[in-house]
């Protein structure tokens, strides 16, 4: 019996095919992708790979809808095409498209579930479905249902664009005639696929990850929160360019292990960039090629941008370089020694190429630094408030994160982190002084309510031990959704579910408010807040609260310690209008009204499963909390009149395009990465 | 034309009309009490009515007995020209002695030819694209596409939004190509309209060009600014001057999505397939057609979102045309005072005026060369660029040259009729605090006065309430009239 390869090999570009026609990059830009070994004869048809290619976890439909025909499918398992690792990287070849465009994601998928510890699940189609209860004519509710792939367009559009849809639970990737400025730089005219690009491909991807995780994060609650979609979404396809071994040995060599020197590492969308004019790539998390002198030069933050920029692309660069930094010094640390060795102790290199060792040596360490700082990104996104992100609470999240894991900081990852933070100018509010300690979350003062926790976290530990082996996405799926709703029909064990044991667990609990930040009492319309009849509560002024994610995080730290916990988010939504007073003053009348904005207030809840405790509450809260001390629930009104005044400086700020086309801010549900990436 | 005593021109009285947004002008030149020289700009608006155009015609007609000495037309936007359409019958009783276009016009300019050949297969494209996404909100597509999903409601009238803001874009462009013909030209249009008529003399003018000595205007010369010969500035509609540098790449064709949205039209094939036929998927039955089409999975097809591509280009489409004004300086030979219509131009347009221009001027008797910041430094009276947006008035290499303590502004800007997508752009709030600022509450708006005030006053400007008050007053003098009107004295105050 021959056993399964574990990988399937795949030719593709490492970075576009612009790089293949440069002599200098050509060699390193043809590498082989080896993604996950999807079976075409696996016993579940869900994860069976077909043509397409379709997977379990992608379908790759290439339909041209501006000529209105499909394009023939690759099919990755002809001899042929297994034969020689995939098929040719070729520019005009719509198969060979399909087959780099499911290697890149198919990349990122699995660098992503590295650092997340859990299989990838994209973001659940939200409809209203008619539902019967006990009996009672069928109703419309809302209803989760559950998408097992992600479908890719890669040729989708005639324009330079490629976006996420999150309506269409889709990527669609654009083509069009190259208009670049230097015909020296491409051919004018020539089509330019946006599909050949890891770049684009792997930011596109991450941007239907991030979906799949935090819903709320597409919605422009705040200036940083599209930008972090747009930063988070180049952080992942930047790193991604350090597991190419031969590229990064080739670029380590070539800046002489200096990765702060412009280097193609640094840079995204080389191909895209010039074919729209610019001078070289989309973006460049160290430096920017000025127009002017025609040369690059690196990017010296002045701690002036986290204040200045709120163009979500240019706010999104500032948490890219803020992260890139942090790689940056974590890797000159890491190879201090190194570079003392190779210089007789002067750690200053002799002139000339460096010898083949070194580089190999430098690489690897290179490697496993942006492996440690991408998984230090994606882990972070646990321990975010599930709505209203800002890029202080990320930093906040990358830290607290990194501690539970990481006892012993030997190697001062997270200092390099806040270093490089605070350099740009990006402070979380809230916090007294910048320290990895107060950066960290607190654990949350629970002793009143000891009682109920102990019980949602027995729930949680049935809730463990049923996903715990599960590999299964769409299994995993259902089991969340059991867990979180419950199960109440007639031929299977029944089950309360989360959400109930929540609501009742901590009904009139003035303490769980204080930690969530969210209503959990009577009195919901007096406050804007959505109403919810469930369970009984058929008076009208309960509030709604809905779950958002339910996840388990089982992660292994490098010094063996296990981490054991459970991640929920919950949301509650109110609805207010506001206006100014005579001195510009806010005024915020609750409730549902012509203009009125919606305002989402939301709590992650992390479980301890081994101590029983609650040991995180990550808040954006709805209720204003210095209220609450005293006993008075009220609106909170600094994220109200932040929003209010978001949504005004947004109509200002907006492209001209944006401006005449898009719905504003309030409107989050109109393709707002199609938006965000018209140029 | 009614006789005057004095020999020169020493005032001019400025009518601006409240037909909405868009721009309708007259301009009587006066030698004394009498007007000696009737002057035109214009005469359209976004939704403009008949009845209101007649109006406007009317009170025209009755300020000048119909005889108008010079018509403007500045460029083919019908927020510019579709009054002349809308009250024909009218304005057939009118003479107009001459009519002055831009050298874009020209039928026998081989530049403008090249330049409106590019712009008639954008054109068709466009309208290609735009009646097809109409098509969609007639069949209710987006209703039933959406129709399950929590807050459906919300991308339909995203779509809906977008649809009908392309569409006011494009309804914008009132020349219209025949298939393989280009557009035709303004004159032509103008001859249609019945405007030119056999005695009228037309004029194409050209950056540089200067015309004095018009009979019944003596002491008034007309400085032709723009628009540029150059394609490259009459595509750039964004500046690096500017307090905004947006993201926005200049104005291209995308030859791309031009032969697909042509192929749509044709159906010819070879033009729009961008690989070899071999590629085609030509089994009718393969699964992955199956799956695309699959029934209930309708949100996931991506049949039209491609057409969307069309919102950018007629944007850029809209702001090129607009780079096409015929900008003017008027100037009073004695005073040297200088009335600015720059029309809608756009960055690229004001650019231009300062790249190696030079315009003879008069002084003293003497004939001087004199470039832009000379005419903008003297300027006394703006009406400001396309609307109060950003871009229609360039920050240093505009409004920052006018440094005369005595200027007035008016600008059409009217909320009660306008293109849905300019809600969010005009006015622009620091140009118009600016300008409110530089004209010491002078400044003219042909919509309510309050409204636009209102807008403008964001978190981030200033407006004194002496200029606010002054502004309000200014307008509360014109509430029962359907103009505004202010008077420009040729002499410098003593």
């Amino acid at each position: 019996m021959i056993k399964k390869p574990p990988f399937r090999k795949l030719r593709g570009y490492a970075f576009d095919p612009s790089l293949s026609l440069n002599l200098d990059t050509a060699v390193i830009n043809n590498i082989t992708y080896k993604v996950r070994w999807e079976d075409k004869d696996d016993p579940d048809p869900e994860r069976r790979l077909k043509s397409g290619p379709r997977g379990e976890y992608l379908e790759v439909v290439d339909y041209d809808p501006t000529v209105d025909k499909f394009y023939a499918p690759v099919d990755l398992d002809h001899p042929y095409i297994l034969a020689q690792d995939g098929l040719n990287p070729s520019g005009s070849n719509p198969q060979f498209h399909q087959q780099m465009v499911y290697a890149v994601a198919m990349t990122t998928i699995k660098n992503f579930e590295a650092g997340l510890g859990r299989p990838v699940l994209w973001s659940s189609r939200q409809v209203m479905m008619d539902e019967q209860v006990n009996g009672n004519p069928p109703e419309k509710k809302a209803t989760s249902v559950y998408v097992p792939t992600l479908r890719i367009y890669p040729h989708a559009m005639r324009e330079a664009n490629a976006y996420y849809s999150p309506q269409k639970k889709a990527l669609l990737f654009g083509y069009f005639s190259a208009q670049p400025a230097d015909v020296t730089l491409q051919m004018p005219d020539a089509l330019t696929f946006t599909c050949l690009s890891h770049d684009i491909i792997a930011h596109e991807t991450t941007h239907a990850i991030l979906d799949g995780l935090h819903q709320s994060y597409t919605e422009s609650s705040n200036p940083d929160v599209l930008a972090f979609h747009e930063a988070f979404a180049d952080i992942v396809a930047l790193f991604q360019h350090f597991t190419f071994s031969d590229v990064l040995k080739n670029q380590i060599a070539a800046t002489r292990g200096d990765l702060a020197a412009q280097n193609l590492l640094g840079k995204l969308a080389q191909e895209f960039g010039i074919a729209i004019g610019s001078y070289g790539s989309l973006r460049d998390a160290i430096g920017t090629f000025d127009k002017k002198t025609k040369t690059w030069k690196p990017n010296e933050p002045n701690g002036d941008e986290y204040r200045k920029f709120m163009e979500p692309h240019q706010r999104g660069a500032i948490l890219v370089s803020a992260i890139f930094e942090a790689f940056l010094s974590i890797y000159k640390n890491r190879i201090s020694d190194l570079l003392r060795i190779a210089s007789n102790g002067s750690g200053i290199l002799p002139q000339g190429q460096l010898s083949p060792d070194l580089v190999n040596r430098m690489a690897a360490e290179a490697g496993k630094t942006a492996q440690h700082v991408l998984n230090m990104c994606i882990r972070a996104l646990d321990y975010c408030p599930p709505v209203d992100i800002t890029f202080g609470d990320y930093l906040r999240g990358i830290i607290t994160a990194d501690t539970d894991l990481v006892e012993d900081d030997s190697r001062d990852y997270r200092l390099a982190f806040i270093d490089a933070f605070r350099k740009r100018g990006i402070y979380p509010s809230g916090i007294k002084h910048l320290s990895i300690e107060s950066l960290t979350y607190s654990i949350p003062d629970t002793s009143g309510i000891q009682g109920q926790i102990n019980v949602i976290v027995n729930f949680l530990r049935e809730y463990r031990s049923e996903i715990l082996n599960e590999k299964r996405r769409s299994e995993i799926f259902k089991i969340n959704k059991k867990y979180i709703a419950g199960q109440y029909d007639d031929n299977a064990p029944k089950i309360y579910g989360l959400h109930r044991r929540l609501l009742q667990k901590f009904d009139n609990s003035i303490q769980f408010e204080k930690l969530t930040g969210l209503l959990f009492s009577e009195g919901a319309r007096g406050l804007g807040i959505s109403t919810s009849h469930a369970y009984g509560n058929d008076e009208g002024n309960w509030p709604s609260v809905s779950i958002q994610s339910l996840h388990l995080a089982s992660r292994v730290g490098p010094d063996g310690n296990q981490v054991n916990q459970i991640i929920v988010t919950m949301i509650q939504r109110a609805y207010m209008t506001i206006s100014r007073d005579g001195n510009r003053e806010p005024v915020i009348v609750p409730g549902k009204a012509n203009g009125n904005v919606r305002v989402l207030g939301g709590c992650t809840l992390i479980f301890d499963l081994d101590s029983l405790q609650l040991r995180y509450a990550i808040s954006k809260p709805l209720l204003d909390l210095e209220k609450l001390n005293e006993g008075v629930r009220k609106l909170n009104k600094g994220r109200c009149s932040a929003l209010f005044q978001h949504h005004q400086d947004m109509r200002i700020g907006q492209s001209r395009f944006e401006a005449y086309f898009s719905m504003g801010p309030a409107n989050s549900k109109n393709e707002p990465f199609c938006f965000l990436h018209t140029h | 034309m009614a006789k005057s005593t004095n020999t020169r021109v020493d005032k001019v009285k400025v009518r601006m009309y409240k037909g909405g947004t868009g721009d309708c002008f007259l301009l009587q030149f006066m030698k004394g009490t009498e007007p000696s020289f009737n002057m035109m700009i214009d005469c359209g608006s976004i939704k403009g009515g008949a009845p209101q155009f007649e109006a406007i015609a009317k009170n025209i007609k009755a300020e000048t007995g119909g005889i108008i000495d010079l018509l403007i037309v500045t460029h083919e936007h019908a927020d510019h020209i579709n009054g002349f359409e809308k009250a024909k019958e009218l304005f057939d009783e009118f003479t107009f002695k001459k009519v002055w276009f831009a050298w874009t016009e020209d039928d026998e300019d081989p530049v403008a030819n090249d330049y409106r050949q590019n712009r008639s297969e954008l054109g068709l494209a466009l309208d290609a694209a735009v009646a097809k996404l109409n098509m969609l909100l007639t069949d209710n597509y987006y209703e039933k596409l959406f129709m399950d999903d929590v807050r459906g409601q919300l991308m339909v009238d995203g779509k809906r939004k977008f649809i009908n803001s392309i569409t006011s874009l494009n309804d914008l462009n009132m020349l219209k190509a025949a298939k393989g013909k280009p557009l035709p030209t303004m004159v032509e249009k103008f001859k249609e309209f019945n405007i030119i008529k056999e005695d009228t003399i037309v004029e194409l003018l050209k950056p540089g060009d200067v015309r004095s000595k018009l009979a019944g205007a003596t002491g008034i010369r007309f400085y032709v600014l723009a628009p540029p010969r150059d394609f490259n500035l009459l595509d750039e509609t964004e500046g690096g001057d500017n307090n905004f540098d947006k993201r926005e790449t200049k104005s291209r064709k995308d030859f791309a999505f031009l032969s697909a949205v042509d192929g749509a039209i044709t159906g010819s094939e070879a033009s729009k397939f961008p690989f070899e036929a071999e590629h085609e998927l030509k089994d009718t039955q393969h699964e992955i057609r199956q799956l695309y089409n699959k029934v209930g999975d309708e949100w996931r097809k991506i049949d039209h979102d491609w057409l969307y591509s069309a919102g950018s280009i007629a944007m850029r489409y809209e702001r090129s045309i607009n780079n096409t004004s015929l900008a003017l300086a008027i100037q009073f030979e004695d005073s040297e005072r200088v009335l600015l219509f720059p029309a809608d131009a756009e960055f690229g347009s004001w650019k231009s005026w300062h790249m190696d221009l030079h315009w003879p001027v008069k002084i003293d008797g003497k004939t001087v060369k004199k470039d832009i910041s000379y005419f903008l430094a003297n300027t006394v009276f703006y009406k400001v660029g396309h609307h109060l947006s950003h871009n229609g008035t360039a920050t240093t290499m505009g409004l920052d040259l006018m440094t005369s303590d005595e200027l007035t502004a008016m600008a059409t800007l009217d909320f009660a009729k306008i293109n849905d997508g300019w809600l969010n752009t005009m006015p622009n709030d620091l140009l118009g605090a600016e300008l409110i600022r530089k004209c010491n509450g002078k400044l003219f708006v042909n919509g309510n006065c309050d409204k636009i005030l209102s807008n403008m006053k964001t978190d981030r400007v200033t407006i004194k309430k002496t200029h606010e008050r002054i502004m309000r007053k200014l307008h509360e003098g014109f509430e029962d009239e359907i103009f505004l009107e202010c008077v420009i004295d040729g002499k410098n105050p003593s």
